[in-house]
């Protein structure tokens, strides 16, 4: 069911808002009392609420049912209108057009619903109820408000608006903020879908380096707590990378970052960050090892399936790699660590400052061509002889450079968003060579772990032969790609440099 | 007996509805409307629908006039309508449905009406048009040769935006100023009050009272009325003419 739903927060009687509308020329008609469980859904990356689009399901199995609202119909593309299949009872994510929907709020509502006719011979649904929420999966449900809400099938929208003015104007009922979804995350205090970082952690040109720094930091503490439940449930393996990249950008703010905002605590939250980093990569890992056998077995010749023992091995190795990050991010020592983040990102007082204060739009420049400077030494080598851990050094430089220019991409107006997508092509790149590095080494450690525990069966055995030898192969054909790619290097370094130039900035975005 | 005189509305709802509140704290017993209910506005529809349901007494201004107009289709109409200036009123116009076309169409250009034993005259502009004005300088001269109804005691219009009460040529004038357009520097909507007391009126008192601009100047946004400037109405001021 598609349809446009505006919520009041009800103050007062029902009577008074139901006469009031009779009077004025609404014929109301109750017509029935709900009392329903329901579940949000939404992509990682939240793209459906970006789109304004709303899925809401009910998993009753007497009247399961998909609602969507959207709240910018004209935004809507997605031809289908909802997934096919009921909702699932238990909250776990549900595949829509190949793309894979997560539980982000599950809504409680009571309510009596009534047809409101307007003189046009329109009909509305006016419901009046109480809501309640909860996180996904959760027991408990916190109480909301009171509501009016008006909901009205597509195309109607205008006489919803009238109806909208006499509820806010007429009646004086206050409208929700934002939609349900919006108003219950608030409620339970759960980020928005896709966890988009807040606009006050924005960077502006006349920030000093330390609030930069602050900010930036705050923003990856921000994405940690965002994504820990998500991990913690295992709803989706793009929660355990995010921690790991917030991780990652977090170490290197830190490091980027560390005189202005204390050496010392800097390098303490470091290898702290170093810890939980390690178990997040134990976990990813295994889940990109999985993808990428899954994916070049579809390659070998006959397109053999993955054999049991290999397929359970992973899948054992992978449940206690989460275990232990479970334990992790549950943990005292976890909490303390983003504690100390969020202190550090805070904290006001800071150490004095060694020389006079700049701004971060001044000291910008200098620190994304030392980023540039230390991949520029690496031109000197032939790409042909350099080994797996150079290639693996080079791939971490480049992340750097791509983080520095993210970092400051605001204060440039997004003057490095070409240069980023560059980087981040010559990260796959190396990154796939790093990846197959680790597959190769803990395929061959499976294979031994399976041999002495009781012997491993000579389809496996034959199994991990052949993917080593598809692993070498793609191997090469990474190294091959980074080589010409390589060659483009210097012109990348020259569009930096070029995006740095004076009126590039802020001021000429304006 | 209290009325409240209410006059330009121009479609601005969350104002009415802070006025009729206003209007309700002060007891006033009966409702009387001035013209230029809509125009300009993003509630056209809202505000005709409030009015009939309070009864109120309302006149056509020079808005509903042209708008009315705009059901005839002539050559000259159509050229008309292609004005940048006219793109408010054929937004409007596009609002309305039979109800609303056919209320508007039924209000008079002026009303004469006997509060207690007080013969008041009620106008858009002046006695004579709906497009001059009566600002506070009004002269008796100019009141005695306005084409007033003989036995008038009371002249009560709108139009110009500027509130005032005043006496001129033995008459009680009241222009009611705006509810939902004010262009006299006080963003706030105006209205005017006044006592029938026998033969008497009492009091006669302009009104100011605040309402939610932003709701309105959000809704001016939301709906996307030509021509619309949020800003008059947090300053109170006219940018450009009407």
């Amino acid at each position: 069911m598609t349809a446009v739903e505006r919520c009041y927060f009800l103050t007062g009687s029902q009577r008074r808002v139901r006469d009031g509308l009779t009077a004025l020329g609404y014929f109301l008609e109750a017509a029935e009392d709900e009392v329903w469980q329901g579940t949000y859904y939404d992509t990682h990356s939240g793209s459906l609420f970006r789109r304004g689009i709303r899925l809401l399901g009910i998993a009753d199995p007497a009247q399961w049912r998909w609602f969507r609202a959207e709240l910018t119909p004209a935004a809507d593309t997605l031809p289908d209108e909802v997934p096919a299949a009921p909702p699932p009872p238990d909250d776990t994510p549900v595949e829509w057009r190949g793309q894979r929907l997560l539980p982000v709020l599950r809504l409680s509502v009571r309510r009596r619903t009534h047809h409101l006719t307007a003189r046009s011979g329109q009909v509305f649904h006016l419901s009046f109820g109480e809501a309640a929420f909860a996180r996904p999966m959760a027991r408990e449900w916190t109480a909301g408000p009171r509501l009016v809400c008006l909901s009205v099938p597509e195309g109607q929208e205008s006489e919803v608006a009238v109806i909208g003015s006499f509820l806010r104007d007429l009646f004086r009922l206050k409208p929700l903020p934002q939609d349900l979804l919006v108003y219950g995350l608030d409620v339970v205090d759960a980020h928005l879908p896709g966890a988009p970082v807040p606009a006050r952690l924005k960077l502006k040109s006349d920030d000093t380096i330390r609030q930069a720094g602050q900010k930036l930091l705050s923003r990856q503490a921000f994405k940690m707590q965002a994504n820990i439940e998500g991990a913690r449930m295992d709803l989706d393996p793009e929660f355990v990378h995010d921690i790991r990249v917030a991780t990652r950008r977090a170490r290197f703010a830190l490091r980027l970052f560390g005189e202005e905002l204390g050496r010392t605590e800097a390098e303490a939250l470091r290898a702290e960050l170093a810890w939980i980093a390690g178990l997040l990569g134990q976990v990813r890992d295994l889940d990109i090892m999985h993808w990428n056998i899954h994916r070049y077995t579809d390659e070998l010749a006959g397109r053999p399936a993955v054999p049991t023992a290999i397929r359970e091995h992973m899948q054992s190795a992978r449940n206690e790699a989460l275990a232990v990050l479970n334990e992790a991010l549950a943990g005292n020592r976890f909490a303390q660590l983003l504690n100390r983040l969020e202190r550090i990102a805070a904290d006001e007082s800071g150490p004095p400052p060694s020389e006079p204060v700049r701004s971060v739009i001044e000291a910008a420049p200098p620190l994304i061509r030392a980023a540039m400077a230390r991949l520029q030494r690496w031109l000197k080598r032939r790409p042909a002889e350099l080994t797996p851990a150079q290639l693996h050094r080079i791939r971490i430089h480049f992340k750097r450079l791509r983080y520095t220019c993210e970092f400051f991409n605001d204060l440039f107006a997004e003057a490095f968003t070409a240069a980023i997508g560059q980087c981040v092509d010559y990260q796959d790149c190396l990154g796939e060579h790093q990846d197959v590095q680790v597959a190769e080494t803990k395929l061959r450690e499976m294979a031994q772990q399976l041999a002495s525990v009781g012997g491993i069966p000579s389809e496996a055995l034959i199994f991990v032969g052949s993917m080593i030898q598809r692993l070498d192969g793609v191997a090469r054909d990474c190294r091959r790609i980074f080589e010409k790619r390589w060659k483009q290097f210097p012109r990348l370094i020259a569009d930096i440099d070029a995006s740095m130039e004076p009126g590039t900035g802020p001021e000429a975005a304006d | 007996m209290r009325v409240a005189f209410l006059s330009d509305i121009h479609a601005n709802f969350p104002a009415l509805c802070a006025a009729l509140e206003r209007a309700r704290l002060l007891r006033t017993e009966r409702l009387v409307v001035a013209g230029d209910v809509i125009g300009g506005g993003p509630h056209p529809v809202e505000v005709i629908r409030l009015l009939r349901e309070r009864s109120a007494l309302a006149i056509r201004g020079n808005v509903e006039r042209k708008l009315l107009s705009l059901q005839g289709k002539s050559k000259r109409q159509k050229r008309w309508l292609k004005r940048k200036s006219a793109a408010h009123l054929v937004w409007t116009a596009r609002q309305l449905g039979d109800a609303e076309w056919e209320w508007l169409a039924a209000l008079p250009d002026t009303l004469h009406l006997d509060f207690d034993s007080v013969r008041t005259q009620v106008v858009h502009g002046t006695p004579q048009s709906d497009e001059e004005y009566l600002f506070p300088s009004v002269t008796a001269e100019t009141i005695r040769r306005a084409g007033l109804d003989p036995v008038a005691q009371a002249l009560v219009c709108g139009h110009s935006h500027i509130p005032f009460t005043k006496m001129a040529a033995g008459i009680r004038i009241i222009n009611c100023g705006s509810v939902g357009r004010p262009v006299d520097g006080d963003p706030r909507g105006a209205f005017a009050v006044a006592d029938f007391v026998g033969p008497a009126i009492r009091r006669p008192r302009i009104v100011r009272f605040r309402y939610a601009v932003a709701d309105l100047v959000a809704d001016l946004e939301a709906r996307a009325v030509p021509g619309a400037r949020g800003g008059e109405y947090l300053r109170g001021i006219k940018l450009r003419g009407v």
